[in-house]
C-alpha cells in the first residue's frame, strides 16, 4: 500500500478536521445563516488576535452548518499578527459577507445566490450603487460600503503601507463590523409559502390524516438520513426528525428554511437546512468544474420525502412527469411522495394556466413515469382529500 | 512585510486606516461621554 502523504515528509503534525457528511455553499443558505457566519468569522477574528494572531481570509466559504450551528472550517487561515499592520481580509469580509447581507437587508429581494454568480464578493462600489438611501443611516454600512467606495485610490500604495494601523484600531473596527452586521435583518419578509401551513392548507381533517400515515410509513422504514424536499416551514422535517438521526430540509422559499433554520439553531436535532429550488438546483463550479459539486452530487440520504411537491413539479416548474420522476431518484432508496389528484383544489388553483391538464398530470402519467426508476411498495389514499401517499423503493442506485 | 498576500487586499488598506482613524475618534468621545456621566451620578449620590 502507498504510504499516505502525511507520512511522507518530515512534519511536526498532521491535522484531520472532522468530517463532514454534508456540505452546503453560501448561496445555498437563508439570510440569518449568512448573518450567523458573517459573526463567527468576526468572533474567531477577536479571539484569534487575543492569541497574536489573525485570519488571512474572511469568505463565508470557510464557514460551513452543522446541525444549524456554523462552524468554521479554514485551520489554514490563522497567520502571525504582525502588530501594527492591518487586516488583510477586510475587503474580503466586506465584499463577500457585508455586501450581500446588506443588499438583502436593504432591498427586497432573496438575493443570496448573489455567491453564486460572483464568489469572491461583491464589490463595495457596486453595492453602494445598489443600496438605497436609508443605507446611509446605518453608521456601518455608511462606513465600510458608501465612504469606502468613494475614497480615492492611493497616490502610492507604498505610502499607506508604511502607516501602521494600532491592534486597537484593527479591533475597532472588527467590533463595528459585528455591531453592524448584528444590526442588519431581511427587508424580504413574507412569500407565498412561509405562511402555508397556516393559512391555505386544505383541512386540519388533512393534515392530522396525512401526519398518521407518515408516522406509520417512517416507523416502518426505521430510517438514518431524510430528505425533505419542499419542506416549507418543517412540519414534517420535526416530524422526521422524531425517526431519524439526521433530516435535511430543502426548500425554495428562503424565509421558510429560515424559520426553520431559527427553530433548529438552538438546539441539536439533526436537522440541516438549505435554500434550493429543486427543478433548478445549484451547478457545479469552480475549477475544473469540480471545486464544488451540484447539489445533486451532494445531497445523499436513505429516505426522502416529496410531500404535496410533484404537483408544483410539473405544473408551476414544468417539468415532465418523467424528468420530475429522474430527479427525485436522485437522492435516495426510498421515496415517499404525496400526489394530489388532478381534481385536488390545489392542482385546479395552480393549473388555471394549463389547457389540458390530462396530458401532463394524472394518476396514470405519474405511475408510469416513476415505474422507470422506482417500485410502488406502499398506497395510501388520504380521505380528507384528493391525494394518495406512495412509498417507493428505487430500482438503481445513482 | 508579508508582501505574497497582498495584494488581494492592498487597496483597502487605506480604508482600515482612514475607518480606524475615525472609530478611534468615536470611541474617544464615547469614553469621554461616559466619564462625564459617572462624574454627574456620582455627584448626586454624594448629595
Amino acid at each position: 500500500m502507498a504510504t499516505p502523504i502525511y507520512r511522507q515528509h518530515d512534519h511536526y503534525r498532521t491535522l484531520l478536521p472532522q468530517q463532514l457528511s454534508l456540505i452546503t455553499y453560501p448561496y445555498e443558505w437563508c439570510f440569518e445563516q449568512l448573518k450567523q457566519a458573517a459573526l463567527l468569522t468576526l468572533e474567531i477574528m477577536k479571539i484569534a488576535l487575543d492569541h497574536g494572531m489573525i485570519l488571512k481570509d474572511a469568505t463565508p466559504f470557510n464557514i460551513q452548518f452543522v446541525h444549524c450551528k456554523p462552524v468554521f472550517i479554514d485551520s489554514l487561515s490563522f497567520e502571525k499578527y504582525i502588530d501594527g499592520t492591518p487586516w488583510d481580509a477586510y475587503k474580503q469580509f466586506c465584499e463577500t459577507f457585508l455586501s450581500p447581507l446588506s443588499l438583502m437587508a436593504y432591498i427586497d429581494t432573496p438575493l443570496q445566490k448573489l455567491l453564486q454568480a460572483y464568489p469572491s464578493g461583491i464589490a463595495v462600489k457596486t453595492a453602494a450603487a445598489l443600496l438605497p438611501w436609508d443605507s446611509y443611516f446605518n453608521t456601518g454600512t455608511l462606513l465600510h460600503i458608501h465612504f469606502a467606495s468613494k475614497l480615492k485610490g492611493e497616490k502610492g500604495k507604498e505610502d499607506s503601507r508604511l502607516k501602521k494601523i494600532s491592534r486597537q484600531r484593527t479591533t475597532a473596527i472588527i467590533n463595528n463590523l459585528t455591531y453592524t452586521i448584528k444590526s442588519l435583518s431581511p427587508r424580504y419578509k413574507t412569500s407565498t409559502w412561509n405562511v402555508y401551513y397556516t393559512q391555505t392548507i386544505l383541512s386540519a381533517a388533512y393534515l392530522q390524516e396525512k401526519e398518521t400515515a407518515v408516522r406509520n410509513i417512517l416507523e416502518q422504514i426505521k430510517p438514518k438520513t431524510v430528505i425533505d424536499i419542499g419542506a416549507n416551514d418543517g412540519y414534517f422535517t420535526n416530524l422526521a426528525a422524531e425517526y431519524a438521526t439526521k433530516v435535511i430540509a430543502i426548500d425554495a422559499d428562503e424565509k421558510a428554511i429560515e424559520r426553520l433554520f431559527l427553530k433548529h439553531s438552538p438546539v441539536d436535532s439533526g436537522v440541516d437546512v438549505l435554500v434550493a429550488d429543486i427543478a433548478n438546483p445549484s451547478p457545479a463550479l469552480g475549477a475544473m468544474l469540480k471545486e464544488r459539486s451540484s447539489l445533486l452530487q451532494r445531497i445523499k440520504g436513505d429516505t426522502v420525502l416529496a410531500l404535496a411537491v410533484i404537483h408544483h413539479l410539473v405544473i408551476t416548474a414544468q417539468l415532465s412527469m418523467d424528468i420530475a420522476a429522474e430527479l427525485l431518484a436522485q437522492f435516495g432508496d426510498t421515496l415517499v411522495i404525496e400526489f394530489p389528484l388532478p381534481e385536488d383544489e390545489k392542482v385546479q388553483l395552480i393549473s388555471k394556466h394549463v389547457k389540458d391538464l390530462s396530458l401532463i398530470y394524472s394518476l396514470d402519467i405519474f405511475r408510469a413515469a416513476f415505474e422507470g426508476y422506482f417500485s410502488f411498495t406502499g398506497e395510501v389514499p388520504l380521505i380528507s382529500a384528493r391525494r394518495i401517499i406512495y412509498t417507493l423503493k428505487r430500482k438503481h442506485a445513482v | 512585510m508579508h508582501l505574497l498576500y497582498i495584494d488581494p487586499g492592498s487597496s483597502s488598506y487605506l480604508i482600515q486606516l482612514v475607518i480606524g482613524a475615525i472609530l478611534g475618534v468615536s470611541m474617544f468621545f464615547k469614553t469621554f461621554r461616559m466619564k462625564v456621566k459617572a462624574l454627574f451620578s456620582r455627584k448626586r449620590k454624594t448629595e
